[in-house]
């Protein structure tokens, strides 16, 4: 009987601890199994993942966790007699430790694919510390108040309430827009290499989730100590409330930046023909393939367009603020893009002139003549690189043409192309 | 005080419309953002307005506020107490419609939103049907978590969608000039079968089950 009650999930047994980590595993894994084919990995984007795969764990975490208060911490239970000696704190405390325990092993688990697909496939780098202890700190936050509902309450059947609701409060980044970042564990906000989390919103993550955590164990642990005659909150529960409210309105209104640029990114360059191309470090296993696919579409166009002498990519800049300065093309590399189709994408947008009709009619709602011959121009060009970035399968005017005709006609039309002026007299 | 007032007190009939009128002031304001889930980057995100969400919490409470609080007595009554169960029931159907109503009030004229009514319609219905059998709070609960479920199916199997119970919303389409949009297709014939069914277990069961006010013994 003493080993039993040693044990902590003594009197509930152990399903409904059990039973719930089992679902947050299946739940981290149901929404990040997309990520695990991706061509490779990235630790930025694997390190965010840590709270952007809370979305349905935690809010599962929290619901488990208001079960378990609200059936062990009422006074009135036959465990917990209000003459009883109220343990208060440690229950509290044990409850806690149990509860974040299982669920932080079992999102661990559920997220084992993706950070051993990523020691294995991501080409640089290492975790990053911002994003990992955010989700988890994130994790014992959401569970935290869950068992605070069911402790506070005394009533297990809120359990799907603080379900619904806990994915309605974590999802609010994503209907809220920015405002709830600095509080709200998942950002929705999936950024990747060359940018790194903001040091300040961070920090008030980090702070956030610890002052929530510490409010709800004390809260509840007042609830467990003392039996409730008046119905009213006591003064430090309202001041802790009010302290919250203050917590999560400050950065609503401010609303600090989530990511910076990493300064000086590591960079991995080579040339060719008179090119240069460059990827971060991170990305360096992807840069023949870059190079490869965009000599051949230079090659296609009869060389690339005047002026260009580098092609990089924007990891290495992450918020292009040289994105104007003509001798660069800029290829956004990420795990979720394939490196050849996002090549192709943004090298065939410069050499069709389709970003000069984008800067010639900035914010055109109809579609200029010469913007239709590019986007077929754009299809032809991918289509015959192979990737088909720019749609397949419906046949132009340069379907037909031979690899050298098309050079040829590119070397006659270059500055057409690149003032935004073809017409149909130009087609072959 | 006369026999219909005591009856209003019993039910909380002030709480109930204070209760909506807040909410009603909440969707004024609020009904016309959407929550997206999704859980995978290359799917379509079901939205969930946020004017049907609060209008199924406007059900659940007020199917608390309204649940039999002298069911050991009212057990006992004969057709009024059946008749106050079933009236009971209409109104917690009929006044979620109130937050709704004030939320699609915002919206420019020719956007649709009678699948809304029904949708609101369906899903009160169910709190009405459930809340007899399972008490109001965790048969509330099981409604949402069931409407929970059902986004959840919906944006992982999108091919699903014309045999979910449920008019999913498709973003705000503002009708051509001179246009107007085809109404999408609502599920009336199930909120008016809900509807009944829903009148017909609170009249049965004089608003609550014995099971359900055992459960509500444990844990309310």
């Amino acid at each position: 009987m003493s080993m039993l009650r040693r044990f902590a999930g003594w009197p509930l047994g152990v399903g409904v601890l059990l039973g719930p980590a089992v679902l947050v595993v299946a739940a981290t894994m149901f929404t990040s199994y997309e990520q695990w084919g991706y061509p490779y990995q990235d630790w930025v984007y694997t390190s965010l993942q840590f709270h952007e795969q809370l979305l349905l764990a935690g809010p599962i975490a929290a619901a488990a966790a208001t079960y378990y208060g609200g059936r062990l911490v009422r006074a009135g239970r036959l465990f917990a007699q209000p003459c009883a000696v109220r343990a208060g704190g440690p229950v509290v405390v044990r409850h806690l430790v149990t509860l974040c325990g299982t669920f932080l092993v079992a999102y661990l688990i559920g997220l084992a694919p993706l950070v051993v697909l990523t020691i294995m496939y991501a080409q640089a780098g290492g975790p990053v510390f911002a994003g990992v202890v955010t989700g988890l700190l994130g994790m014992i936050m959401l569970t935290t108040l869950g068992y605070g509902i069911g402790a506070i309450t005394g009533s297990a059947w809120l359990t799907p309430l603080t379900l619904v609701l806990a994915f309605v409060g974590v999802q609010s980044t994503a209907y809220a827009y920015d405002k709830f970042a600095a509080v709200d564990p998942v950002t929705n906000f999936a950024f990747t290499l060359g940018r790194v989390p903001a040091w300040p919103i961070t920090g008030y993550r980090i702070a956030f989730f610890v002052f929530v955590t510490i409010a709800i164990a004390v809260v509840a642990a007042r609830a467990a100590r003392h039996q409730r005659r008046l119905h009213l909150p006591s003064a430090v529960s309202m001041g802790l409330f009010v302290l919250l409210v203050t917590a999560v309105v400050v950065p609503a209104i401010t609303q600090p930046a989530i990511a910076t640029e990493e300064i000086d990114p590591p960079q991995v360059c080579t040339d060719r023909e008179g090119i240069e191309y460059c990827v971060h470090s991170g990305h360096r296993d992807e840069l023949d393939t870059m190079v490869d696919t965009a000599a051949t579409l230079f090659r296609f166009a009869g060389g690339p367009p005047d002026g260009v002498t580098k092609v990089r990519d924007t990891s290495l800049n992450a918020s292009r603020d040289d994105a104007s300065a003509s001798d660069t093309i800029w290829v956004h590399l990420a795990p979720l893009n394939p490196t050849r189709k996002v090549t192709s994408q943004y090298v065939v947008l410069t050499l069709s002139g389709i970003q000069a009709c984008w800067d010639k009619y900035p914010g055109a709602q109809i579609t200029p003549e010469p913007m239709r011959i590019q986007h077929d121009l754009a299809a032809a060009l991918s289509i015959k690189e192979g990737s088909a970035a720019w749609g397949a399968e419906f046949e132009t005017d340069f379907t037909s043409l031979s690899i050298e005709e098309l050079a040829d006609w590119f070397s006659q039309h270059r500055t057409v192309i690149e003032n935004c002026e073809l017409t149909e007299q130009d087609l072959p | 005080m006369n026999s219909l007032g005591r009856v209003l007190q019993a039910r909380q009939a002030p709480a109930v419309l204070l209760v909506t009128l807040v909410l009603a002031v909440l969707a004024w304001f609020f009904g016309r953002l959407a929550i997206p889930i999704k859980f995978a980057a290359g799917s379509v995100p079901h939205r969930v307005p946020l004017a049907e969400l609060i209008a199924l919490v406007c059900a659940i409470l007020i199917g608390f506020l309204t649940r039999p609080r002298l069911w050991h007595w009212e057990r006992l009554g004969g057709a009024r107490i059946r008749l106050m169960a079933a009236v009971t029931a209409v109104v917690g159907i009929i006044l979620p419609l109130a937050p709704l109503l004030a939320s699609v009030s915002t919206l420019p004229t020719g956007v649709r939103w009678a699948w809304l009514v029904a949708n609101v319609l369906i899903l009160a219905a169910a709190v009405q049907i459930v809340a007899p059998l399972l008490g109001p709070l965790l048969g509330g609960g099981v409604v949402l978590l069931l409407y929970f479920g059902y986004a959840v199916l919906d944006t992982t199997l999108p091919g699903l969608e014309p045999y979910l119970p449920l008019t999913a919303y498709s973003g705000l389409v503002l009708p051509p000039p001179g246009m107007e949009l085809p109404e999408p297709p609502a599920h009336w014939m199930l909120a008016v079968v809900l509807g009944i069914l829903a009148i017909a277990i609170n009249t049965a069961t004089r608003g609550a089950t014995h099971w359900a006010i055992q459960l509500g013994n444990n844990e309310g």
